[in-house]
């Protein structure tokens, strides 16, 4: 797959969370020092920036290491970490639902900034993600969270299926569907489809 | 070799860019994309996609924020407590409370009434037996029933209930007072102002006086307002009855008014009221019956002070409005053959109340005039007009909805446009929405980007940003804005509200870097003062 991490041997993994758990602060700063930015790119892509996604991103974090002694090592630590993160994302949109409703005019990227403005290119690559993320933000959460599992973390087919709790049908449907859907949308935004298509 | 379609492509390209296909079919959409230009597309943008995501950085988290996370993974995990204690505490103090008042209501209760003191008696003395009388008083005595008084005030939100079913209303500042008051009589005096009142069911022989600086007017079972002008003229309508007016110098003669007329006081000849007045004295009515609130204090006030009264009128003065315009546009539908909204002149009608401050009859004038005439270009102008008046006078809920009346009957007019960022103008000073106001720049700007208040509202599009404390937003949004308007008035402002959003985000090097910015461009604005106190604060973050 395409964004397949690679993966860190076991013990170095099976070191640092029983350190942690049996409450070495060193190990635990580690630990989350490696996880939070995968957290915070699954949060981004599936619930979008901001300062709320920011705090998402806290509320994941505090749950898996308050979790972490029920970790059962049947799967990759980052899984797990994935897991934890996508279902507090998936809590927040059934408690805050009308944060789907909320509407946004289409045109606004085209009111937004130009990136030729920017005052550097390391802003010019953060507005891309974060544009991005905006076309992300507009699939349903149900689409969007298999794509971002199969895009940005590069999970197949079984292992979203079994992360979602849905049948492999289920999972393979969303997952064209938003990635149709997903195309449209980049394709008709021309910012995102030139600069896309010139980074092949 | 069959060929496929782009249909059966789409759903296989991710298995293309993988790699997971068949030969035969990898074989198969090579030939279909080296001939179809819109799949070739789709498949480049997927791989790009797949290459940004995964290689882009995503922003840093700010060092504050970033801090706080890392703290908070290191705290032991606290398990939440059980909410069972804190209820625990309600449940007693509302079984305490709900305790006294039961003891309290027995304690008073006529079924313990019955019981006798036990009385201390000092040795030697013979107690004395109870009177027969005594008891048989005390098992029949009843509770005096009180009197019910003529007339009882009761200070409504914005009127005087006289008694039920009979009101005295009162309007915006009027200043009333009761001078004499018992079983036969009732007399206020109006020194300033518009009062209504509407008496339904007055008893025979209740005299019901209102006095005015140069006169007084008696009901005898009717509808009528008096108002008292600041140029000192006085007006007396009457909707319905009867109502006889006197003059203060001349009060034995009087002349009689009937329902629909109107006099000046002091003159001896009536007139027919116009029709909008009458309109406006119904909804008047109707609004002040809506909104009639029970407040009750049982004993009659002496005098009426206002004070409190005009403050409440006031502050839910620019919310009541919708209600009260929609009141009259139910009237005008009802009575749509009385009104004119344009005289012969061409002049209307409409703007010249406008002119003089008299929103209620430019509402009703202009909605009629939507109603009867609204391509007529004329109707815009008054809407327009009559929004900004509203606005001016502080209703803004009146003029937000007179802009999205315009903006939906007038889609594609210039004024519904403009109309847009006034609303986003009113929506971030007026009644502080930002979110609102937001929403009102985006519009025009999607509308008319090189509109000519795009400046205005780019500019601000940004203050409300900055208000929402949308600092990602804020600093695309400045971009934008001094893209385009970099020589403009607001300019200062904007590069200063773009600075304290990247020190807000903790970007102390971007925040410098533009404080620097507007003092070097714009060092005698006033923006700059506020920059210089920016940058003190953003050098002692980072002094390099």
């Amino acid at each position: 797959m395409l964004n397949r991490p690679k993966k860190k041997p076991a013990r170095i993994w099976n070191n640092l969370i029983s350190a942690s758990i049996s409450g070495d602060d060193v190990a635990r700063d580690s630990l989350a020092r490696e996880c939070l930015p995968r957290v915070r790119r699954t949060v981004i892509f599936t619930y979008g920036p901001g300062p709320e996604g920011d705090d998402l991103v806290q509320i994941a974090m505090s749950k898996v290491f308050s979790k972490m002694d029920s970790f059962r090592h049947e799967s990759g630590f980052y899984a797990w970490v994935d897991k934890v993160t996508i279902n507090v994302v998936r809590d927040h949109f059934r408690s805050r639902k009308w944060k789907l409703f909320e509407a946004y005019d289409d045109g606004r990227f085209s009111a937004e900034s130009n990136p030729q403005d920017c005052p550097d290119r390391q802003y010019e690559r953060h507005l891309l993600l974060k544009r991005l993320a905006e076309h992300f933000e507009k699939l349903k959460p149900s689409l969007r969270i298999p794509l971002v599992l199969s895009i940005l973390h590069g999970y197949t087919l079984a292992e979203v299926a079994a992360l979602m709790d849905i049948s492999k049908h289920a999972a393979k449907k969303r997952l064209y569907r938003g990635r149709r859907e997903l195309l449209d949308r980049l394709i008709q935004d021309p910012y995102c489809r030139d600069t896309l298509k010139g980074m092949v | 070799m069959n060929r496929i379609s782009c249909k059966q492509v789409s759903p296989l390209l991710d298995d293309y860019v993988n790699d997971t296909l068949l030969q035969q079919d990898k074989e198969m959409i090579s030939i279909h994309l080296a001939v179809c230009r819109s799949c070739n597309e789709r498949l480049l943008v997927w791989q790009g996609l797949g290459l940004a995501v995964g290689e882009a950085e995503i922003e840093p988290l700010s060092a504050f924020v970033e801090k706080r996370i890392l703290d908070n993974v290191k705290l032991p995990s606290i398990k939440p407590q059980k909410q069972w204690p804190r209820l625990r505490v309600y449940a007693t103090g509302l079984a305490a409370a709900t305790a006294s008042v039961l003891a309290i209501f027995l304690w008073f209760s006529p079924l313990f009434s019955d019981i006798p003191k036990v009385v201390e008696v000092p040795q030697g003395v013979e107690p004395k037996p109870l009177a027969k009388t005594d008891k048989t008083k005390r098992n029949v005595s009843v509770p005096a029933i009180k009197p019910v008084p003529e007339l009882r005030y009761t200070q409504a939100r914005n009127g005087i209930e006289i008694s039920p079913g009979n009101m005295l209303w009162l309007k915006k500042s009027a200043k009333v007072n009761v001078v004499e008051q018992n079983r036969q009589i009732v007399r206020f005096s109006l020194s300033e102002g518009y009062v209504l009142a509407d008496l339904g069911t007055i008893r025979k022989g209740y005299r019901f006086i209102i006095e005015t600086p140069s006169g007084e007017v008696e009901a005898r079972g009717t509808a009528f307002s008096v108002e008292v002008l600041p140029n000192k003229e006085e007006r007396v309508r009457v909707l319905e009855g009867v109502v006889d007016v006197r003059c203060a110098h001349a009060s034995n003669q009087s002349v009689t008014l009937e329902g629909g007329e109107e006099i000046r006081v002091g003159e001896s000849t009536p007139q027919r009221a116009s029709k909008v007045s009458h309109l406006i004295d119904l909804a008047f009515i109707k609004e002040s019956s809506l909104q009639k609130a029970s407040i009750e204090p049982d004993e009659p006030a002496p005098t009426l002070a206002m004070a409190k009264d005009q403050m409440d009128i006031v502050k839910t003065r620019s919310k009541r409005r919708p209600e009260r315009r929609r009141a009259l546009v139910e009237e005008i539908g009802s009575n749509n053959e009385h009104v004119e909204p344009f005289n012969n002149d061409g002049n209307t009608l409409a703007l010249r109340a406008i002119a003089d401050g008299r929103l209620d009859e430019a509402d009703l004038l202009v909605q009629k005039a939507a109603k009867t005439n609204p391509k007529n270009p004329k109707t815009i102008d008054m809407l327009v007009k009559l929004a900004r008046a509203h606005k001016r006078a502080g209703n803004f809920y009146s003029a937000r909805e007179i802009y999205m009346q315009l903006d939906q009957g007038y889609p594609n007019s210039q004024a519904a446009a403009n109309g847009r960022v006034a609303l986003g103008q009113m929506a971030l000073d007026g009644m502080k929405r930002p979110n609102e106001a937001v929403r009102h720049f985006e519009a025009y700007l999607n509308r008319l980007p090189n509109g000519i208040l795009a400046e205005v509202a780019r500019a601000g599009r940004v203050r409300a940003l900055a208000r929402l404390a949308r600092h990602r937003q804020v600093i695309s949004a400045a971009n934008n804005y001094l893209k385009h308007h970099l020589k403009d008035r607001s300019a200062p402002e904007i590069v200063r509200l773009m600075a304290d959003s990247y020190r807000k985000m903790g970007d102390c090097k971007q925040a410098l870097r533009y404080y620097a910015y507007l003092l070097r461009m714009w060092p005698k604005s006033d923006e700059a003062i506020v920059a210089e106190a920016g940058l003190k604060v953003c050098r002692e973050v980072e002094p390099h």
